[in-house]
């Protein structure tokens, strides 16, 4: 099976998964649910479009302009209708231009200005200028400063867009155009305010995440930790690998479109490779490098993977029971030894070595009964299904072993 | 007409209530999918259905039908997800399509939805941006320019993206051979 047939398969059968049904009151309750907010969303957006209109003409009335004096020793706050919040230095120049829901426009002439912006929501569009840069956000921490006639752009939060000389940059939380250039998120004056707003916004968004492995560090970027691999192989030492940057990163960079290249290493080098090479050569059924690597580092469940790629399926199942503290180890010999090898009594010792509770309990079981059920060992069958039923009563077999259990 | 759905679509520009209700009620079966193939077995798909079903009420009167009328649905619940990429949640049990049981092998149902929950573990640890092109294209059988169209770039970028996530699939679960045996009967 190549490539293509294992995303096929494993596509189809996302495809085939089907939802939970809702009753007709439900659907109907949710329909007439979504109809009712729509309506009041909208009515909300009104009133906001006549407070926004309201401030415009009051910050027209204030001389189109706000420029802090050169005397406040504080930075200037000031937050639009919108709900967008604004931090100037002092003796920063910068105007309002619009601030209506559609548009938020503030032109930037001088000084530092930090933009903490509310998500934006359909065609909404918050832009920033200086005289040579237009900077497009959709919901994000950022400056813009315009000093000695260069602008740069600092990103806390979020990405932004902008335009210069004719040419557009993405620029992504961490990172800083800085007079045509592209480069980590340096010091700047209102990095504090920034930091600490990108970390509200952070911590607000996160706070219903309660898987531990991602998270944030100050500046905004976003980053998954690396896999462990102690989980399939707790006896064996190994590299940790490393998950790739996220595409919000990689963003910030020409992303890298060229397909890698089969590695074209000679055995010889197997001595050097790591863990998740060996694992990406198997999962590239590159099956006998990999061999080659696993037995060099004695990395057990990779040479039975590799093995097992190769249809040497005797030594497969004896690698895999070699495994200690591993189930997956375990119902892989089961498996090969009944689907591979015809055996299911050495099948059944294999999955002895399977302690309870494992993540895999239900599909040991669910074998086991097969297995007794096979050998003409009705009664444990029986005794098995029930079990199953007991504890997986929605379970993916359960209709066979309620068929099976009712059997006489 | 918008091609798909036959819908009034003066009456929907014009706030007909009956119309909306009609055209949410259609639209409703294919937004619980598109999600479930978005977000995976979760608990919170109701809430997601809910949202996205808020967001359509609010954009179909702006519908002018220029596109297909499921293409624009497909895009506002394909904008909910994004929402919900982060959440995570218990997962939900599934219920698998029912094959006929002299068919399909009971040990592979099982292993069917092992291989769902394996999938879209995977799928939580790409960027959202591929995470959806493998959605859009390996599971909902969209091209690469229909699926381009849908979010809103262009067809190399989403090439690109689906080549990423594809490698990166293959990479995390490729060498499962149960996963590749999932499907066989």
């Amino acid at each position: 099976m190549n490539d293509d047939d294992f995303i096929r398969r494993i596509s189809q059968n996302a495809r085939d998964a089907a939802p939970g049904l809702l009753s007709a009151d439900q659907g109907e309750n949710m329909i007439a649910h979504a109809i009712a907010a729509a309506q009041q969303q909208a009515q909300r957006r009104r009133h906001r479009r006549l407070a926004a209109l309201a401030a415009v003409v009051l910050l027209g009335g204030m001389g189109l302009g706000w420029g802090a004096s050169q005397h406040d020793p504080e930075p200037l706050h000031a937050q639009l209708p919108t709900g967008d919040q604004l931090t100037a230095t002092p003796g920063a120049d910068f105007r309002v231009a619009s601030a209506s829901v559609q548009l938020r426009h503030v032109e930037v002439r001088h000084g530092v200005v930090l933009f903490d912006v509310s998500p934006l929501e359909g065609e909404e569009r918050f832009e920033v200028t200086t005289a040579d840069t237009v900077v497009r956000v959709r919901g994000t921490v950022f400056s813009v400063e315009r000093e000695n006639g260069r602008t740069s752009v600092r990103v806390y939060e979020g990405r932004v867009e902008l335009e210069h000389e004719g040419h557009r940059q993405m620029v992504v939380a961490g990172w800083m155009w800085l007079g045509g250039n592209l480069v980590t998120l340096g010091e700047g004056r209102l990095e504090q305010a920034g930091i600490a707003a990108a970390l509200t916004r952070t911590q607000r968004a996160s706070a219903a995440v309660s898987d531990p492995a991602v998270g944030t560090h100050a500046g905004g970027l976003e980053f998954q930790p690396a896999e462990p691999i102690a989980a399939q192989q707790p006896s064996e030492g190994g590299e940790t690998e490393v998950s790739e940057a996220t595409e919000a990163t990689v963003l910030a960079v020409v992303p890298d479109d060229t397909p890698r290249a089969v590695p074209t290493a000679a055995p010889r080098a197997a001595a050097h490779v790591t863990h998740s090479q060996v694992r990406q050569w198997i999962a590239s059924r590159d099956y006998g490098r990999a061999l080659v690597a696993a037995r060099v580092h004695h990395w057990t469940l990779l040479e039975a993977d590799a093995l097992r790629g190769l249809r040497r399926f005797e030594e497969a199942a004896n690698t895999y029971l070699r495994v200690s503290n591993e189930p997956r180890a375990a119902y892989a010999a089961a498996r090969i030894r009944f689907f591979e090898l015809g055996d299911a009594a050495s099948a059944l010792t294999a999955l002895d070595t399977v302690r309870p509770g494992s993540p895999l309990d239900e599909r040991v079981l669910g074998l086991r009964t097969r297995l007794l059920f096979r050998q003409g060992r009705q009664h444990e069958a029986q005794q098995h299904a029930a079990d199953y039923l007991r504890r997986y009563p929605e379970g993916g077999l359960a209709d066979w072993m309620s068929e099976l259990a009712a059997q006489r | 007409m918008n091609g798909d759905l036959v819908v009034n679509l003066v009456a929907l520009r014009n706030g007909d209530r009956q119309e909306l209700e009609f055209v949410l009620r259609e639209l409703l079966p294919r937004v619980r999918r598109w999600l479930l193939r978005l977000l995976g077995p979760r608990s919170d798909l109701d809430d997601a259905t809910q949202d996205a079903l808020i967001a359509l009420a609010g954009a179909l009167p702006r519908f002018k039908g220029e596109s297909k009328l499921t293409t624009f649905a497909h895009r506002i619940v394909l904008r909910t997800s994004y929402r919900y990429f982060r959440r995570r949640k218990r997962e939900e049990k599934l219920t698998l399509v029912p094959a006929p049981p002299d068919t399909v092998d009971p040990e592979a149902r099982v292993m069917g939805r092992e291989a769902l929950r394996q999938l879209y573990r995977c799928l939580e640890r790409l960027p959202k941006k591929r995470r959806v092109a493998f959605v859009l294209c390996c599971i909902e059988g969209l091209s690469p320019a229909e699926a381009a169209e849908l979010e809103g770039v262009s067809g190399v970028a989403m090439r690109s993206r689906l080549s990423h996530a594809r490698a990166e699939v293959l990479r995390r679960v490729g060498h499962d051979f149960d996963l590749g045996r999932v499907g066989q009967s």
